[in-house]
Order: C-alpha cells, then structure tokens, then sequence
C-alpha cells in the first residue's frame, strides 16, 4: 500500500524533467536495430540466443542418435545432412566430430556466456540500480553487434565442404594449428578463430561497460551493501571477463600466427607423413595454460549470473529475506577470486610435475566451501518459506538441485589421482553438464520466466511452464546421472562408436536409453519456445509487480521506454530483501520505500534511519524544484 | 542484517572510483585487459626461452632509441596536461603536436627493430620465442597507433580553440573536455609503462 503512495506522490511531483526523454521519435533501424538502450540490447542477446541454443541443441540430439542407436539408418536425416550421411547411411566420422565440437561451443560462449549474461547483465543492471542505461550506449551496442558478426561467422563454418571446427570445443594445437591434421581443421578452425575474435571483442565492450555502470551509476541511496543479488553476480561476472578473457585472446591470436603465418608457438618437432615440419621452438601445452586460464573462470561467467538470479527469484518467491546477504556476496567474491588459480586441474593428466597438481587440487577443492555456503543459504532462504512456485521458482530450485549433485561429483574429480582415471570420460561429461551446463540454462529459464512481464509487458502461460519444467528437469537427470556410471566403467568421450569394445556391450542400453532422454529433453524446448513467442504478441497483459518483488525495476511502467523512469529515478532506503518483515502491512517493502513510511516495521537499529531518510527525501525534492525554476 | 542497513560506507579507493566519469572508469578497465593480454605473452615468451640457446636473441639497439622516444613523449603529454590546467591553448596544441610526432617515430623505430631482428636471422615464422618479440612489440604499436588517433583528434579540436579566446574559455571550463585530456594523458603513461616493462624484462631475459 505504502509502495502505491509514494509512486503516485513521485509522479504527481517529478513531471518537470519529462523533457529530457519525451519527444524525438526514433527510426525502426534505431528503435530496434542499430539500438543505444539496454533493454532492446538484452531482448537481442536473448533472441540470438535463442537460436543459437535451438542449433547447439539439435546438434547434440543428432550426436545422440548416433551413440544410442549406432545401427540406426540414418537415412532420414539426408535432406537436412547432405553429404554428412555416409552411402550406408551412417552419420560421418568427420561430421561426428564436428557436431560434438560445436555443440561445446555454441553452449558455452553464443548461449551461456552471450545469452545468459549478456540478456541479464544488460537488462537488469540499468533497471536494478536504477539508472537511466548503461554508462556508454555506444560500447554497449557495439557489443552486441561484434556478437552478432561472430555469429554470423560462426553460423557460416557450419556449412562450409569441409565442415566446421571439429578438434572439440578447446581446440588443442597441434590438431587446430595444423590444417591438414583433419578434415575440420582447415577453413573450419580458421572460421572459429575469426568468429571468437570478434566474440572477445564484444563480450569485452559488455565487460566493461556492465562494471563500470554498477560502480559510478547507482542512484541515490544504493550502496554496495543494497545492491540485489542479481547486480552482484553480473559484476563480479564482468570483472572475472575483463581479467580473463584477454588471455583467451592472446591463446587464439598466436594460433592464428601459427596457422596463417608459419610462426611456431604451439608447435615443436612435429612430422607428418616421415617429414619435419620447420617449426621449432614452441610448446603445445603453452596452449592448454592459456586456454584454461580463460576456461576454467569461464565456468563462473556461465554460473554466475544464473547464480544470482536464483538467489533473487528465491528470496522474492519464498517471501523470505535471502538467508546470509553478505555471506553470499562473500562467497561470490571467494569463487572469482579462487576461478583463476585452479585452471590446471583441468590439465592434470598432461604429465604436470605431481606436487603442482596437488596445489591445484587444495585449490580447486577450496571451492567447494563458497559453492556450499550458497547452496546451503538457498536451502535455508527456502525453510520454513511461503513458498509460490512459479515457473522461475520451479527453474531456480532445479538449478539449486543441479549445482548441488553436479557439485558433489566435483569434489571427486578434482583429486588429481582419480583424475587418472576419470580424466576425459563421460564422468566429466556428467559432472559439467549437471553443475554448469543444466545449473546455467536453468538460471536462465528462470530468468526468462520472472522478468518476461518486465521485458515485453505480457505473461507467460503458467501452466506451459510447469510442463516445461517437469519435463527439462526429469529429463537431464534422466539424460546426465547415467552418463556417471558409463564414466566409471570408462567410456572416453568424443569417441564415435564403441561397438569395437566388447567390454562396453553391456552399456549399449544405457545409451539408448540416455538418448531418448535427450530427445524427449530436447522437444519439451519446443513447448518454451511457442509460449515465450506467443506470449510475446498474445500474452495476458501484466501487472506493474506481478511477482510482488521489491526491486527498482518493478517500480517502471508496464513497459518502460527509453531512459527507464517517466519521472525520477526513485531514490533507495532500503535493502532489497524486505520480506515478510514482522509488523509490516504487506508481506514486501520495496526499496524506494523510506524507513519514515514503515514505522510499524521498522526494527531497532532502523529507528535512525527514519530521521535520515526524511531528510534525503526532503533534499531530494529541493534537488527537483530547483531543476524546475 | 543488522549491519547492512548502514548508511555509509568507508572503502576510499572505491569512493574515488565512483567519482570519476564513467568513460575514464571504462579505459581504466580496458587497460587491465590488455595488461593481461602482454602478461600472458611475456609469461609465453619466458616459456619458449627454454628452447634457445642463450645468444641467439640478441636486442636490437633501435629498441633503446624507442624507450628514449617514448619517455619523452610521455613528458610531452604531461606538460600538455599542465597547459590545459592552465588554460594554454598554443603550447598544449604545440605539446601534442610534439607528442605526435615523438610517437610516430616510437613506431617508426620498433619496425626498424624488426628489421634488425631480422637481419640477426630471428625471423618472424622462426624459432618461436623469436616471434613473440614480433607479437609483443607489434601488438603494443596497435595500442600506441590507438592512441595517436586520439592525439590527432584532439589536436583539431585544439585547433579552434587557439584562434579564438571564447572557443577557448568554453573548452578548458568544461569537464567533459579535461576528462578527454586526462584519458589522453593516463592512456598515453599506459602505453609508456607497459613499454618499458616489456624492454626491461627482454634486457633481463635475454
């Protein structure tokens, strides 16, 4: 009720800076093309990553039916394939390779780094500190557009003669640096280096522009200490890609040389055919070091945000404080600080002196402690809650199941003596695809679900979400627990059949089984699909706060245009879990509510603030009328 | 959450971070990026010493003529710097004009390094810690030819400033401009330092 108050009071006072925002009626091309604002920015990020996710997807489906049903005609597939399908109608090795490659990177940069963060980062950070946009408008839609071209280039690698990239999705020299190695290490792997180029470039401009829009634009009132969860998350996700994802391009730069130009950074001593290539000099595993130097934080990049956009869609549908703010703050700051000294875990088995991988073992176990703190403050936000399970509250409570089994796998695989053994089997197939790959696509679906009325000013249909959810969340447990036990018994991964091997004879069944799963995963995909479009042009118009929630963005229009708020920006009292506080008449407090309007709630140590608020506010509106004369 | 509801916060450096302009701020950050993109070379480069023998590298002596060319320059850009505080349209025009071509002649000099280097027989597609002092110099010239864009940009804005008194009071009273300036001037020391470690580290290394 009080919430209601003060928006009438902030209209009826602030009409005067209306003019700043007001006329200039934009172009189609620059409304929603060649766009400056961060929300026609997002809903770009998310539309292309859309697409993308369709294409990583039916990949995988297509490298499935090939693992579960390795007999299977696949004649069918012709029309779309082409000359992929062998004469006998089998899926080609080459193509195989290619498929498995491309799903990896699709997933991990197109849809989880560029439609995950890029969609939130850029849609909420303005909305939730409250700002009018990003700090450079500019930077931001130069972003999305060297995205876009990356795209474009990466799109374009999938249908060259000789096919994609195929030496999997970390592109290990000397296969990528060698273009006769194979098939999909010619113009292929040339296309991917240029595409991830170009995909640096822009995920550096959003880097930068998210970090520096959270440090110098938060409105009056929003201390670090009041920031949502959310905003966190997207920072430390952007401080993480400013540190390393340079290194990712310095890795790729030299493999350029090395392909293009006859420089030999990767390459030492190699014969091919009984002859000595000239290169001398250089060290493969150089690569590696690069690699997962951005690799192993890009983890966190992907987790992050899907992180914090559980703890906000919890904390709002549990009605509950977020159990431990500042712990889960500090934990995050823990895994983007511990993300960049643990990459070598992913190299143990590279012949790496034993007492360094022991190191990056303490390391790397360390992060569980962070990873449990949150998993334990999202268990302890949802006891004893008055739960609503929306569609986003189904997503974020299966993220939290997912980070929590995937994780626990993790603890096993980051000893470097089991590693041995584990080490490129489905095990980590299993372990990533549940703790990174489903936690990530989860957090985003949630997303989507929750702030969907905020983007497009329409519901999405509840009742299609939650058989979207049943069946995505059945379906990757189904998909991903059997693929440990194929792991154990030692099924290496990326390997095209295994009908060579009697010992895996008995596993053929599982696989099978693994597949359809995917299969059935994949279509439910289809059901978000329609309700997210349809309900894009028929969806029930929402209200201004459908979720209850006390976050600035709920405090705009049904469909804010550009620069946010029609009048001010409001002004922050409060932090942003004001949840069934005792003695309050709503079960929520938004954050531009001042402590003077809630002395029936307020607690002891806010008695101060009542006083202080009141003179913000009071300063406030001198502020204002003195714009006005 | 008792603490939380705090109303001030005392973290200094971060109070000054949140008053700067955000375009300063941004540059800032893209500095630390590509701090990490030489790190990652110069930690390359150490690696692939291990494979050479000790007197096969030998540094060109048009890179000590560099190092002297652009700690000059840098002394140009911050008495440019001091003529904008103090309000000297001709001599800041003239110091960027000195800066200009001071850095003109850095990247003149790192090319005639490369012809040097390969004059010792340390080709570009040879051995391979040959070729990152190819990688480490060219990629810092991309960044320094960045920056002389910059340089150049703001000399025409100078321009008008010089021939007339009002054009001047308006640009040195304005903040957006003096942050323009401070950009220049933080980027251009940028380049200096990042510089002169890497031709610090290569007199030690090699």
């Amino acid at each position: 009720m009080s919430a209601v108050d003060t928006q009438n009071l902030e209209t009826q006072v602030h009409h005067d800076e209306h003019h700043d925002h007001e006329h200039h009626e934009q172009s189609f091309i620059r409304k929603y093309i060649f766009s400056e604002d961060h929300k026609v920015i997002a809903k770009q990020f998310l539309i292309t990553g859309i697409f993308w996710a369709v294409i990583g997807g039916v990949f995988s489906v297509i490298f499935r039916l090939q693992l579960g049903f390795p007999d299977a005609n696949l004649e069918v597939l012709r029309p779309i394939l082409g000359g992929w399908i062998t004469e006998q109608g089998k899926l080609d090795q080459n193509f195989y390779l290619a498929l498995v490659t491309m799903h990896g990177t699709i997933m991990v940069f197109f849809v989880l780094t560029a439609g995950l963060s890029g969609t939130f980062s850029n849609f909420l950070i303005p909305l939730q500190i409250g700002a009018r946009d990003m700090a450079s408008g500019f930077l931001n839609m130069l972003s999305y557009w060297f995205f876009f071209a990356s795209s474009v280039v990466m799109f374009a690698s999938i249908f060259i003669q000789t096919g994609p990239a195929s030496g999997g999705w970390v592109i290990y020299p000397p296969l990528s640096a060698l273009p006769k190695a194979s098939l999909g290490s010619g113009l292929g792997m040339t296309m991917w280096l240029v595409s991830m180029a170009l995909f640096i470039v822009g995920s550096l401009l959003g880097s930068i522009n998210y970090v520096t829009t959270v440090i110098n634009l938060r409105t009056r009132g929003m201390s670090m200490w009041r920031l949502p969860l959310t905003i966190w998350a997207f920072f430390l996700t952007a401080v993480i890609g400013i540190l390393s994802f340079p290194v990712l391009f310095s890795a790729a730069l030299l493999l350029i040389f090395d392909r293009s130009f006859g420089t030999s950074f990767y390459l030492d001593e190699i014969y091919i055919d009984g002859e000595a290539l000239h290169n001398t000099g250089g060290s493969a595993l150089l690569f590696q070091h690069l690699f997962w130097f951005l690799g192993h934080p890009e983890v966190y990049i992907v987790l992050l945000p899907a992180l914090g956009i559980t703890s906000e869609i919890i904390a709002t549908n549990s009605r509950k404080p977020i159990f431990g703010y500042q712990a889960m703050v500090l934990s995050m700051l823990a895994i983007t600080f511990i993300s960049f000294i643990v990459w070598a875990h992913h190299m143990f088995v590279t012949g790496m002196n034993p007492f360094l991988g022991s190191v990056f073992m303490l390391l790397t176990l360390i992060i569980a402690v962070p990873s449990a703190v949150k998993s334990f403050n999202y268990i302890t936000t949802l006891w004893r809650g008055n739960i609503v399970f929306t569609p986003a509250m189904l997503f974020s409570i299966g993220l939290v199941s997912f980070f929590i089994s995937g994780g626990v796998t993790g603890i096993a695989l980051g000893n470097s003596a089991i590693d041995i053994q584990l080490h490129d089997t489905y095990f980590v197939v299993a372990h990533f695809h549940l703790v990174m790959g489903s936690a990530s696509f989860f957090g985003m679906m949630a997303g989507v679900y929750h702030w969907f009325p905020k983007m497009f000013g329409r519901m999405m249909d509840e009742k299609l979400g939650y058989v979207h959810f049943w069946i995505t969340f059945v379906g990757v447990y189904f998909v991903f627990f059997p693929m440990h036990y194929i792991g154990i018994a030692g099924f290496p991964r990326r390997y095209y059949s295994w009908t060579n091997f009697d010992a895996f004879n008995m596993y053929a069944d599982l696989n099978m089984l693994i597949s359809i799963a995917a299969i059935i995963t994949l279509s439910a995909q289809f059901i978000f699909m329609f309700n997210f479009f349809y309900s894009i042009f028929y969806g029930r118009l929402a209200p201004l706060n459908p979720w209850r929630s006390n976050t600035l963005e709920w405090t705009t229009s049904r469909l804010p245009g550009h620069g946010n708020w029609e009048g001010k920006i409001p002004t922050v009292y409060r932090w942003p879990y004001d949840y069934s506080k005792p003695g309050a008449k709503e079960d929520f407090i938004p954050q531009h509510i001042p402590h003077y309007e809630t002395l029936e709630s307020n607690l002891e140590h806010e008695k101060a603030l009542e006083e202080y608020d009141k003179e913000v506010a009071k300063e406030e509106e001198i502020h204002i009328s003195s714009h006005s004369h | 959450m008792d603490k939380k509801t705090s109303v001030h916060e005392d973290i200094p450096l971060f109070k000054q971070l949140e008053k700067q302009h955000p375009f300063l701020l941004m540059l800032y950050f893209a500095m630390v990026g590509s701090g990490m993109l030489f790190l990652f070379l110069l930690v390359g480069f150490t690696k692939s010493l291990i494979k050479v023998d000790e007197n096969l590298l030998l540094l060109p002596k048009a890179f000590v003529i560099s190092t002297l060319l652009i700690l000059l320059s840098s002394y140009f850009v911050q008495k440019a710097w001091q003529n904008f505080l103090t309000d000297e349209a001709k001599s800041l025009r003239q110091n960027l004009l000195y800066l200009l071509i001071l850095g003109f002649c850095f990247s003149i000099s790192q090319v005639w390094g490369w012809s040097d280097l390969t004059k010792q027989g340390i080709g570009f597609s040879g051995k391979a810690a040959g070729s990152y002092l190819y990688v480490l110099t060219g990629l810092h010239i991309l960044h320094l030819l960045g920056g002389l864009a910059f340089v150049i940009a703001q000399i025409a804005n100078y321009n008008k400033a010089c021939n007339d008194g009002v054009q001047a009071l308006i640009m040195f009273s304005n903040k957006y401009e003096k942050m323009k300036m401070k950009m220049l001037k933080d980027y251009w020391h940028f380049l200096d330092v990042l510089w002169i470690i890497i031709f610090l580290y290569l007199v030690f290394k090699i």
